[in-house]
């Protein structure tokens, strides 16, 4: 556990004593309420404001935990191990590590990082990015200002602010966690993808009409074009140009006048291109969500819409059709240059050249299009147009935020749990190829996974995404993020990523990345609290949906309160009530543990049908693990057959064995026994019996076998002695020596002997303890007086850097067993 | 956990403090004293820990050792000859709130306020007590303390110190309800740290004996041992003190030892062979009698009168 529940742990009331009939009528009364009797529900106690799911105690005060944001936002061309964007004090932590390794090293800036991204964080409210440069340097100056240090700490702080700085890219953003978090983040993606591929095909661009234009400029030139014009020889107009290439036609090939046709197709790509207005629109959000309010940004275009769906359909098409003037124009052109067009071909080619024939690269220059819908219009009226998007082979991206907890599909008025849940995620797989990404604000990595995917296909997408609530407006327990956590945490809003491009099996297509212990039901954690009797416990929890939804104030009717210490067989925790089959669970009570604002633990016995809707999230979850390739039924049922069966063969086997090794044991039983009585017939029938006993007590005397043996064993023969590989005989260490001179800081007992010999040599660093600032700073003499008279033994003179010190040769001597 | 990484918890530091914020005046310790450097261990593991210097205390007797609370910006207590216990423990006992650091010396604490050490060690209150020992009297000019080894001259004994020295680790172990003993000497710095970061983290009084080197007047107990690196053992465990290889490459002799276990820890104060370095005996559950003498300080006068009547009043006739 952290150390911040190490503090207070959680607590369990204790009991007031009750008698049985009491405990019958409790569990009675919280009996009813589960099955939703009026008179129970009025009768039951409601969960006070201040009650959080038991393993979420810890986390009450946000300004105290640090989490994923703020974000740094690499910039385009520029990434850390493949990432676009890290969480910003991992990066910090990073770069200062990377720039003072040691542990001591640059340590004020090292312990003040907290306050450093707690400013940060302070600045970063609302999503809003900033440029990252300008901030780390106003929060460098702040924090200088906060701690108001003096003379070389001042310095060393400065410094290593500085440094820290150059560890944040020129044009990077800072990004705080807010509503729009997702549209920055798409948009981030969207230049990471965009920006270098259109400056490529700008120098294409610009290739294309050089080449184009060198052809057309040979052909006025054979053309005559050039005499015409009044070259700058005066000898020109003596020459006929058309002449001239009458009689080289007899001759050569290559001077003949280019076709009218070509010539006007190679003008019409010309122009095509050269008309091309680079638009440095890289997006274009069709909004029905909200207004983006992305500021005013060149790249970032904002379409109002009513009908989402439809508008960004258009609006692809209208871009793509643009495009494709543009593209087939390049393509002309670069045929032209290799004079590879061939008009039976490509004439019919190039009139129907439209989206469809675009290449991947191609698809990846056309300007994005992105969807902004709500999941309620989704999954209602606009549901035909959603439908038909996803399967139009578009490549529109179709964004929308779900609430975890609710109904997309419900009516007006309806409860969360009146109806079955509309699965977006669950549709949009329906669509087979499209690619479709349910992830969550909360995590940036998963989410930029999500995009990044999307914008490397050229398939349509839709992305569901959770980006947490405020769960009470008066006074809120937890920020949205860490309810978006919660909401992966229960499985009410799990992660994936179905991409078509990844293969023709669903378990190929579908990634479960970021789900908190995919192969359980529910992630199950620790919980340390202290019993009534005062001691410190532990219990194993689940976080279920019906956890989730004790978050959700509005969710609350579906909790009553459990009275302080009453305990009953029936009451059980639900994730095993959810575990047992319907028809087992009779008379129980399903509970959670809630903890209330004083660290009060206190059961929570959950309404029917919220159980209901935790068997649904359940009975989903299964359906994703398997299509994603965890626990699918039949693979396991497979796999537990051909185990049985590898038993029962195994088990077979051995019996088989035991079966001939008895046979053989009585076989050989048998023939000793015969053995045995043949000599004992023999010797009966006439041996001297006095040699038999005479030879007996020698016999009994003489030690065992088994004793030789081991006498021989443990006295090892001379063949063996002689075959014995001689242990090699340990290295000796290798002596270090030191030509520089040298000081071991890190052993330097601060006793002011050095400093005593020499003050412009030595110096102290953070720890007050020495080190060497300039051995060049006094005479090797003192370097070696201070190595002798040092306790610590730390100081190592290394060799005289002033060959013409006097006495050298003796101050050598003295400094050898220093080095 | 709900994406946290280990390290979610966010601890920002309101103030900080820098090793400068716990330096006082300048010591006028002798150059090369081993004093120097116990001072600036202090320092760090203040700064370290990030301890208020305004709700921190060092208090000392007389002696060399005891002039450490002029060299920290902090609280600090001057006293009497061999009193600087009884003076901590009173300050514990009031102000609980706050971080007593005592130091002392092997007269101060070994002779004269012998039975301060005594009933201190038993109370047990959270102090963190650093006994300097020289082995010597050095601000009155060498004179023969309780620790100053067999045959060593001084000023009282010219011809060599006549008894065996007293040893402070037995007769420390020996004493009921102690919580932490160490003994470190002065010229290893990491070990030092170690030690002394975990006497001050203790909660109990942290016994921590430093041999400590005197050059002026008796250099040869401290170069003996520096020279003579056998003569010492170096006690590692996993409860105790875990120090790196190029630590433990300086003690010939090294050896596990389990803090938890009294008995162990007495036979090694025994063996006169080698001096045994590092944490000799740790419990943490030992009774605190601070933790006792603080109950009740936060009623008010009325309350206290009104208690005192209730009591009275049982009396009356």
């Amino acid at each position: 556990m952290n150390s911040a529940t190490d503090n207070k742990k959680p607590e369990v009331e204790a009991s007031p004593t009750v008698g049985d009939s009491d405990n019958e009528d409790i569990i009675d009364v919280l009996r009813r309420f589960h099955y939703g009797e009026p008179r129970a529900i009025r009768s039951t106690q409601l969960p006070g404001d201040t009650i959080l799911p038991a393993l979420l105690n810890p986390y009450r005060d946000a300004s105290a935990i640090r989490y994923q944001y703020p974000i740094y936002l690499l910039p385009p061309g520029e990434a850390v191990d493949s990432a676009v964007a890290r969480p910003l004090s991992e990066h910090l932590s990073d770069s200062m590590q990377a720039l003072a390794p040691g542990e001591d090293q640059s340590r004020i800036l090292k312990d003040n990082l907290p306050w450093l991204e707690r400013f940060l964080r302070q600045k970063l409210v609302g999503s809003e990015p900033i440029d990252g440069p300008a901030l780390i340097k106003e929060a460098s100056e702040a924090l200088q200002e906060h701690l108001d240090l003096k003379g070389s700490n001042q310095e060393t702080l400065q410094a290593d602010l500085a440094r820290l700085g150059e560890a944040i890219a020129p044009n990077s953003l800072f990004l705080g966690y807010g509503p729009r978090v997702p549209l920055q983040l798409m948009l981030h993606a969207i230049r990471h993808r965009q920006q270098q591929r259109r400056e490529q095909f700008r120098d294409q661009v610009a290739e294309h009409v050089l080449a184009l234009q060198t052809l057309l400029d040979v052909e006025k030139a054979k053309a005559g074009d050039s005499a015409e014009a009044g070259g700058v020889d005066p000898a020109s107009r003596y020459l006929d140009s058309g002449a001239l290439s009458g009689m080289l036609e007899a001759r050569a090939h290559g001077s003949v006048a280019m076709l009218p046709e070509r010539r006007r197709r190679i003008e019409q790509a010309l122009g095509a291109l050269q008309s091309w207005q680079d638009d440095p629109v890289l997006v274009r959000f069709v909004g029905g969500l909200e207004d983006p309010r992305f500021g005013k940004q060149d790249d970032v275009d904002i379409i109002g819409s009513d009908d989402p769906c439809v508008t960004a359909a258009e609006v692809f098409e209208r871009e793509a059709a643009a495009c494709a003037k543009l593209f087939s124009a390049a393509r002309i052109a670069a045929l032209e240059v290799d004079d590879n067009y061939d008009p039976a071909v490509h004439d019919s080619w190039f009139a129907s050249f439209d989206w469809q024939a675009f290449t991947d690269d191609e698809m990846q220059l056309v300007t994005r299009v992105v969807a902004l819908v709500s999941a309620d219009y989704l999954a209602g009226d606009g549901l035909p147009a959603f439908s038909r998007l996803l399967g139009s082979r578009l490549p529109v991206h179709v964004l929308t935020w779900v609430r975890a907890y609710d109904n997309p599909s419900a009516k007006p008025g309806d409860g969360p749990f009146d109806s079955y849940r509309f699965e977006l995620a669950y549709f949009g797989i329906g669509h087979r190829q499209v690619v479709v990404a349910q992830t969550s604000a909360a995590r940036h990595q998963d989410l930029l996974a999500g995009f990044l995917t999307a914008l490397d296909s050229s398939r349509a997408s839709l992305h569901l995404i959770n980006r947490g609530t405020q769960t009470s407006v008066k006074q809120p327990l937890l920020e949205p993020w860490f309810v978006a956590s919660a909401a992966l945490e229960s499985r009410a809003h799990p992660f994936i990523l179905v991409n078509p491009d990844a293969g023709d099996h669903a378990a190929q297509r579908i990634s479960f990345d970021g789900n908190p212990q995919s192969d359980n039901d529910w992630p199950v954690e620790t919980l340390e609290y202290r019993g009534d009797d005062g001691e410190v416990a532990e219990m194993q929890l689940a976080f279920t949906f019906a956890d989730y939804a004790l978050l959700m104030p509005v969710l609350h009717a579906h909790f009553r309160v459990v009275p302080a210490g009453f305990d009953a067989e029936d009451l059980v925790p639900v994730d095993r009530y959810l575990g047992m089959d319907e028809a087992m669970v009779g008379r129980l009570v399903p509970y959670v543990w809630g903890i209330d604002g004083d660290g009060v633990l206190t059961r929570l016995v959950v309404s029917r049908a919220l159980v209901f809707a935790c068997r649904d999230r359940l009975n989903y979850w299964r359906t994703l693990q398997e299509m994603a390739g965890i626990h699918n039924f039949y693979v396991e049922e497979a796999i537990d057959r051909v185990i049985e069966e590898q038993r029962a063969a195994e088990e077979a086997e051995r019996q088989q064995l035991l079966q001939a090794h008895e046979e053989e044991l009585e076989s050989v039983r048998s023939e000793a026994a015969d053995k045995v009585m043949g000599q004992l017939v023999d010797v009966l029938m006439g041996a001297d019996l006095s040699d038999i006993v005479a030879g007996a007590a020698p016999m009994a005397s003489m030690p065992p076998t088994a004793g030789k043996s081991d006498v021989g064993q443990a006295e090892p023969s001379d063949e063996g002695e002689q075959g014995a590989e001689p242990e090699p005989e340990p290295e000796p260490e290798e002596e270090l020596t030191f030509d520089e001179p040298w000081l071991d800081t890190a052993m330097c007992t601060t006793c002011d002997d050095c400093m005593g010999i020499n003050k412009m040599m030595f110096a102290y660093n953070e720890n007050k303890q020495a080190y060497i600032t300039d051995p060049r700073a006094g005479p090797y003499a003192d370097l070696v007086a201070a190595a002798e008279i040092c306790p610590a033994k730390c100081i190592h003179p290394g060799k005289p850097l002033d060959p013409n010190e006097p006495g050298l040769e003796e101050l050598i001597a003295r400094a050898e067993p220093f080095n | 956990m709900f994406g946290l990484k280990g390290d979610w918890s966010l601890e920002v530091k309101e103030r900080y403090f820098t090793l400068e914020d716990y330096c006082g005046a300048e010591p006028r310790w002798c150059t090369g004293c081993g004093d120097h450097g116990i001072l600036a261990a202090v320092h760090r593991v203040c700064r370290d820990s990030q301890v208020k210097p305004e709700k921190t205390v060092a208090v000392s007797g007389i002696g060399c050792s005891s002039r450490l609370p002029h060299y920290m910006k902090t609280y600090g207590f001057h006293g009497l000859h061999g009193r600087a216990l009884p003076v901590a423990c009173g300050i514990k006992s009031r102000r609980p709130d706050l971080d007593v650091w005592v130091a002392t010396g092997d007269g101060d604490c070994f002779s004269i306020g012998a039975a301060h050490w005594i009933h201190a060690m038993r109370y047990n209150m959270d102090l963190t007590l650093l006994v300097f020992d020289n082995g010597i009297y050095g601000l009155t000019k060498k004179q023969t303390s309780p620790t100053t080894p067999l045959d060593i001259p001084t000023n009282t004994h010219p011809s060599g110190a006549l008894l065996p020295p007293l040893n402070p680790l037995t007769v420390t172990l020996g004493i009921t309800n102690i919580s932490f003993v160490a003994q470190i000497v002065d010229w290893n710095a990491p070990l030092r740290h170690e030690v002394i970061t975990k006497a001050h983290q203790h909660k109990g009084t942290s016994f921590v004996r430093i041999i400590q080197r005197c050059p002026v007047y008796v250099e040869a107990i401290g170069k003996t041992l520096q020279d003579e690196p056998a003569r010492l053992k170096l006690l590692t465990h996993e409860k105790g003190v875990q120090v790196d290889d190029t630590v433990k490459r300086m003690f010939p002799n090294h050896a596990e030892h389990d803090p938890s276990d009294l008995a162990a820890a007495r036979a090694l104060a025994e063996d006169s062979s080698v001096l045994p370095l590092g944490i000799l005996y740790h419990n943490p559950d030992a009774p605190r009698y601070d933790l006792m003498s603080a109950v009740g300080m936060d009623m008010s006068v009325d309350d206290k009168i009104a208690g005192l009547n209730q009591a009275l009043d049982q009396f009356a006739i």
